[in-house]
């Protein structure tokens, strides 16, 4: 498919039935784009690149290598869960890399998002690059570009998900899902057998937990944040509030507070929780997350989490305040 | 002063201060003791009634506090409370057993039999119980009046001897006829009279401190808190241009707050005070000094250097005066049996001032009859209904070092907090409001440019007695009006997060 427009007569892929054949095409094309030849994918575990992979293991199976780099920035479970379903249910030719080490010692005291940002996403292309020049014979790379993607870059350019390889690392681009909205891809996803909990993801920042550990990280307050933020995932799960509040994280500043627990001072760190509503992600309201079960997430998080004593419910709308905090 | 006294005698309950405040309530007034006090040292105290407060202990348990059977039998009515209660069973003869399980929260209650503590209050009633201990059998002598479903001895007494026992607590609100079970105790057991009232008070103390002060030197120190401009208007009232206030400004108040000190008490009552602007020298000490400790210790030791400076200008004095209350003089004087030690509220104060005697005229109201004394006296609501505020001000509620700028976006986020809480009606109900400047600064975009500001923390509380605080439930629609206010009026502020953590684990202050 080398025209980057999608057709007018173009469904909307919104059942089984449009997924599969949607599935079939593809697969279709897949396998004759590529041959036998060997196809490199950079699986972040997030919906797109995970729909990707799924429908590359189908068309082609070992021929695909899916290399995870796990920048000890992810949230908790998912490094488990990518190995879980790739390798050990859909019998993928996964490279997992172990690079979280090698991340924050990179990100040691630094304490500017923006320089933050910049490392994070440099290093996740170096350590990229020195698994695919571990492979022999990759002629082609897969991306995980959705058509939002292309209108957003006018249609014009190819949107690269993976940009920065250096200049002898060219490869022709695999881009199954460049016509599809994010709700076919989730859709298609579902029909390839992905877990919920993977089709349904909310939107991740490629810094990960790096821009929510505020300021310069720590191992202590990025333990803080994965921890909190897997408590708000489970309570907002259980509580039905997963699937109707769009984004929902929580971030650990740089400052502490006094608290008291067991009748002694204590001196810790603040958890934010961020939990907001939008149609497009330019504007956002802040979710009224009732009372109850907000003061139920307060208690777990001081009681469970190392080193916090006090909870804090972000207020603010987009505009003034971004979602994220960095 | 003499008026009728009610001995409540403190056995280590959560609600003990709230049992005096009900009975104070009541126009009856009332001393919290430690449970200590011998029959003979009762006796020479003198009260119309007395009541034994609940506890955490088991009356078997191994340093489970007694009292001796005398005290029983001094012809004087008592009360006992839940463990006060089972105090009362165990100590004459009655059985007291442990129960499976607790029996904690609202309860249905029924009275089998009348009493004078039961006049006016339906047969079936609910009550709020906490306990595992319960009365079994009461003493011989006694009768049963009342029981619940698991507690087979609710309420006991003997209308002769006009000693009772409630096994819930008739001072929680949840009680819905507690209070006219204590009202009955005190009027139809006691035989009460109900002389303790505002008025009277202000009256009896004028009079006394007229007496005491009339034609002498008095000083007395200002934080424009509520307890030491009641004092000061209550000592104004009898000494007149005999006192001189003196009012440290360290530049660390809230919005308006030092107009308004020098508006009501120099401007509308008259009185001789002297404001001294120490703003700058503050700011100064506190240049780059961003740990908290180091922060309130500055403070504290500035404020004493100002204060001093002020009163040398003014001499030798025959008395200053302290807004210390009835909480302080309780708390001084825990586990030290009867005797009550002298609370400084103003730590340091009296060391550099000459002075002869401390005057305290508010050591035995609680907080809530200080405010109506003042409210008696004409102060203001904006004066008499003032949340507590730290000694150190604002300088605790900016993390990190104190400067001008954060000041002035601390006190204005402060200011629309504060007056959309009350324009919400909402300023009675919650315990204390206020906003936080962190020293985090984060991302935010306003028009189309970005900006990288302030996060300002909202924090309010409710509560009864600040040993416990729980976060206040806004609506959030009224959060949302704050939040958009703050950002929309405010330079420097970009973010607005609300504290929901309750405290313990946090607590209400943030350093």
């Amino acid at each position: 498919m080398q025209n980057n427009k999608r057709p007018e007569t173009m469904k909307r892929i919104a059942n089984e039935t449009l997924a599969q054949d949607f599935i079939d095409e593809q697969v279709e094309e897949i396998r004759a784009q590529v041959g036998n030849k060997k196809v490199l994918l950079a699986l972040s575990g997030g919906v797109d690149s995970s729909v990707v992979a799924a429908l590359l293991i189908k068309a082609i199976g070992k021929q695909l290598v899916c290399v995870h780099v796990n920048h000890g920035l992810l949230r908790k479970g998912e490094p488990e869960q990518v190995v879980e379903v790739f390798r050990n249910q859909m019998n993928a030719n996964l490279v997992y890399v172990d690079a979280a080490e090698r991340f924050l010692g990179k990100l040691a005291g630094v304490s500017e998002p923006e320089k933050k940002r910049k490392i994070i996403g440099a290093e996740f292309i170096r350590v990229f690059e020195e698994e695919a020049r571990k492979q022999e014979g990759i002629e082609f790379l897969a991306q995980g570009t959705i058509y939002p993607d292309i209108l957003e870059s006018d249609g014009v350019k190819a949107h690269h998900n993976v940009g920065g390889l250096p200049e002898d690392l060219k490869f022709e681009l695999v881009e199954p899902l460049k016509l599809l909205f994010k709700d076919e891809v989730r859709v298609v996803g579902k029909a390839l057998g992905l877990p919920d909990g993977m089709v349904y993801r909310q939107p991740f920042p490629g810094p990960g937990l790096g821009v929510r550990c505020l300021g310069a990280i720590t191992r202590e307050r990025l333990e803080a944040v994965r921890e909190s933020d897997a408590i708000l995932r489970e309570e907002f799960s259980k509580n039905g509030l997963e699937g109707k509040v769009w984004q929902y994280f929580t971030a650990v500043p740089d400052f502490r507070s006094v608290g008291v627990k067991n009748g002694a001072r204590t001196y810790a760190f603040p958890v934010i929780i961020r939990a907001v509503n939008t149609v497009d992600a330019m504007t956002a309201t802040v979710e009224d997350v009732p009372f109850a079960l907000l003061q139920h997430i307060t208690k777990r998080i001081t009681e469970e989490v190392e080193g916090v004593n006090r909870v804090l419910y972000d207020l603010t709308p987009k505009p003034c305040g971004t979602i994220e905090w960095e | 002063m003499e008026h009728q006294k009610v001995l409540v005698l403190d056995f280590g309950g959560q609600y003990n201060q709230l049992i005096a405040r009900r009975v104070r309530d009541l126009n009856v007034y009332c001393d919290l003791m430690p449970f200590g006090m011998t029959a003979e040292e009762i006796r020479k105290y003198d009260p119309i009634g007395i009541i034994f407060t609940g506890g955490p202990n088991s009356v078997y348990g191994e340093n489970a506090p007694h009292i001796s059977a005398e005290i029983l039998r001094l012809g004087i009515p008592v009360l006992g409370i839940c463990y006060g209660c089972q105090l009362i069973a165990y100590t004459l003869g009655g059985k007291v057993e442990h129960a499976e399980t607790s029996e904690y929260g609202k309860r249905s209650f029924t009275f089998g039999k009348q009493s004078a503590i039961s006049a006016g209050i339906p047969q079936t009633s609910i009550c709020w119980m906490s306990h595992t201990d319960r009365v079994t059998q009461p003493p011989a002598g006694f009768e049963t009046y009342a029981s619940t479903e698991s507690c087979p001895v609710a309420v006991f007494g003997n209308e002769t001897e006009k000693i009772y026992g409630v096994q819930f607590h008739p001072e929680v609100v949840h009680s819905e006829y507690g209070n006219k079970l204590l009202e009955n105790f005190l009027y139809r057991v006691c035989g009460a009279k109900g002389d303790w009232t505002t008025a009277n008070f202000v009256a009896e103390q004028v009079a006394a401190l007229k007496a005491k002060l009339g034609g002498k030197k008095v000083l007395c120190a200002m934080s424009g808190g509520v307890d030491s401009a009641v004092a000061a208007a209550l000592v104004h009232r009898a000494a007149g241009d005999g006192l001189t206030c003196v009012f440290v400004d360290h530049g660390l108040l809230r919005k308006y707050e030092a107009d308004e000190v020098m508006e009501v008490f120099r401007n509308q009552l008259g009185m001789n005070l002297i404001k001294a602007d120490a703003g700058e020298r503050f700011l100064g000490k506190l240049a780059g000094v961003s740990e908290p400790e180091q922060k309130r210790k500055i403070i504290g030791a500035e404020f004493i250097k100002v204060f001093e400076s002020e009163a040398k200008k003014i001499g030798a004095v025959d008395f200053l005066v302290q807004g210390t209350i009835y909480p302080d003089v309780i708390e001084s004087g825990k586990g030290n049996s009867a005797v009550i030690k002298s609370h400084h509220n103003v730590g340091g104060l009296p060391s550099v001032v000459d002075f002869k005697e401390i005057v305290e005229p508010l050591r035995d109201l609680f907080k809530d009859e200080v405010r109506r004394v003042g409210t008696e006296l004409g102060l203001p609501d904006s004066v008499v209904l003032r949340q507590p505020f730290p000694g150190p001000g604002l300088a605790i509620r900016i993390m990190g070092e104190v400067t001008e700028e954060k000041l002035e976006t601390l006190r204005d986020a402060d200011y629309i907090l504060r007056d959309e809480i009350a324009k919400a009606g909402l300023n009675r109900e919650i315990w204390q409001y206020f906003a936080v400047i962190t020293n985090s600064k984060t991302v935010g975009v306003q028009g189309d440019f970005r900006t990288y500001e302030n996060v300002i923390a909202l924090r309010a509380v409710t509560s009864v007695d600040a040993m416990t605080a729980d976060w206040a439930r806004i609506p959030y629609e009224i959060l949302e009006k704050i939040s958009v206010r703050i950002i929309n009026e405010v330079k420097g502020a970009n973010r607005i997060v609300y504290d929901v953590t309750s405290k313990p684990p946090a607590t209400i202050e943030w350093e």
